[in-house]
């Protein structure tokens, strides 16, 4: 059975799309006047999609989107719309409505997009881990000696976190700062052996350099190996490069005054910043990126604009 | 107004106004380097007292952009002149201040604000 929630203030506009889901046996709906007594209703029992009218008394449509995209975020939202609001709906759609219809398309149009709806958004639940459950699963990938081959690399790991629903948008832009980091570390410290003091002292060497050495061997050959583990209790990555590696207890404190205007240092404590737990191996050509789930988030006991942890 | 592949910039009287276009993460560094030329070269002209960059259109940056920074707080400051940036994301600003680089300039909410700053 697919529970459908209409809200509209307008008990003929309502009945109307009532009307048009009783003919489908599988449908099953119920009413609300406006957008807080929606939210009354959500709070009782989920429906499967809302179908809300825009202009309402209390909470009108643009709120109550907003109130479902946040509080239930599985629920889709359908707007329902009048002449002259196009501006009105197209913001409802940037704020996470899933579809809307005109309310003079409703007889012939609102079938299909609810069924529509709800087929994409049974499928993006289906793609979600359920509490409890979660999948251990690996991406692995090898780069060669291309500083543009960083970015789609990370754009695909934090498509696959966004795909997961296992972490909020902030929260994947810190990881893909913190990959960012320890991928152009492997690249330019590690593969090409280039070195901070070398650009804070001599900036045009240090680029002459990267130049030179990514059309010479050895260094041009060598590969940045990055894999991502997913498991129940954390997120981890893995960024191994093929150069001589490092001592990173050598770093000074990039936040001592002192080193405020050096070079070295930056990236790594970035990375420590947006990660749980950064490690390196004994030769130094190894980080572990590691972001811990949280249970307390898990249970959604925190809202989404507090998360710091993958949820 | 001067509009390259990463940064936009423009004159206000003695002050260069720095706009970065896009996340200077996502590109490599070397192909960033001929737009940096050109700034720095401009930072060198004595008509250039000061320098604003302004973040709008950026919402995250890091280590390279904040070695980009130093480096132009370094070349002005040398010539006596100010920095300040402005309009910064909820996160870069936590990025200006794990590093402690809010302590090294004025960090304002507005264009507005970061230009009376330098002038």
């Amino acid at each position: 059975m697919t529970r459908v929630l209409i809200v509209d203030d307008s008990p003929s506009d309502s009945r109307l799309v009532g009307i048009l889901l009783q003919d489908h046996a599988d449908y099953q709906y119920e009413y609300a006047e406006d957008g807080r007594a929606a939210l009354r209703v959500m709070e009782v029992q989920l429906p499967d999609v809302v179908i809300s009218d825009l202009v309402m008394p209390v909470m009108d449509g643009l709120e109550l989107v907003a109130a479902v995209h946040d509080r239930f975020p599985n629920v889709p939202v359908i707007i329902m719309t009048s002449m002259g609001t196009d501006d009105i709906a197209l913001n409802a759609l940037r704020q996470g409505a899933a579809s809307y219809v005109p309310k003079n398309s409703i007889a012939t149009d609102m079938l299909d997009t609810v069924e529509r709806v709800l087929t994409v958004s049974r499928r993006r639940q289906s793609q979600t881990w359920p509490t409890g459950l979660t999948q251990s699963s690996c991406n692995s990938f090898v780069l060669e000696c291309n500083r543009d081959l960083i970015a789609p690399t990370i754009g695909f790991f934090q498509d696959q976190l966004e795909q997961k629903s296992l972490c909020s948008e902030a929260e994947r832009t810190r990881i893909g700062i913190a990959l960012d980091e320890a991928l152009a570390n492997a690249l330019y410290h590690g593969n090409l052996e280039l070195s901070s003091n070398l650009r804070e002292q001599d900036y045009e060497g240090y680029y002459k350099l990267v130049e030179q050495r990514c059309q010479e061997a050895p260094y041009c050959d060598r590969l940045v190996y990055v894999e991502m583990h997913l498991s129940q209790d954390e997120l981890r990555f893995i960024i191994r490069d093929e150069g001589p590696g490092f001592d990173p207890a050598l770093l000074p404190d990039a936040t001592n005054a002192a080193s405020l205007d050096k070079v070295t240092g930056r990236g790594i404590l970035l990375m420590r910043t947006f990660m749980d737990e950064v490690l390196f191996s004994e030769a130094g050509n190894e980080v572990t990126l590691v972001k811990r789930r949280s249970r307390e988030e898990d249970a959604g006991v925190v809202g989404d604009e507090h998360r710091g942890a993958i949820q | 107004m001067t509009t390259g592949q990463v940064f936009e910039l423009e004159r206000q009287g003695p002050v260069l106004l720095i706009s970065p276009t896009c996340n200077v993460s996502s590109l490599a560094e070397e192909n960033v380097k001929p737009e940096l030329d050109q700034i720095f070269a401009q930072l060198q002209s004595p008509e250039i007292k000061s320098v604003v960059i302004d973040f709008e259109r950026v919402n995250y940056f890091g280590s390279s952009m904040l070695e980009t920074l130093r480096r132009m707080w370094q070349q002005i400051s040398e010539r006596g002149g100010m920095m300040a940036i402005c309009n910064v994301s909820e996160m870069e600003r936590e990025v200006l201040h794990v590093t402690r680089f809010d302590t090294l300039w004025p960090v304002c909410g507005s264009r507005e604000d970061a230009l009376e700053k330098v002038l």
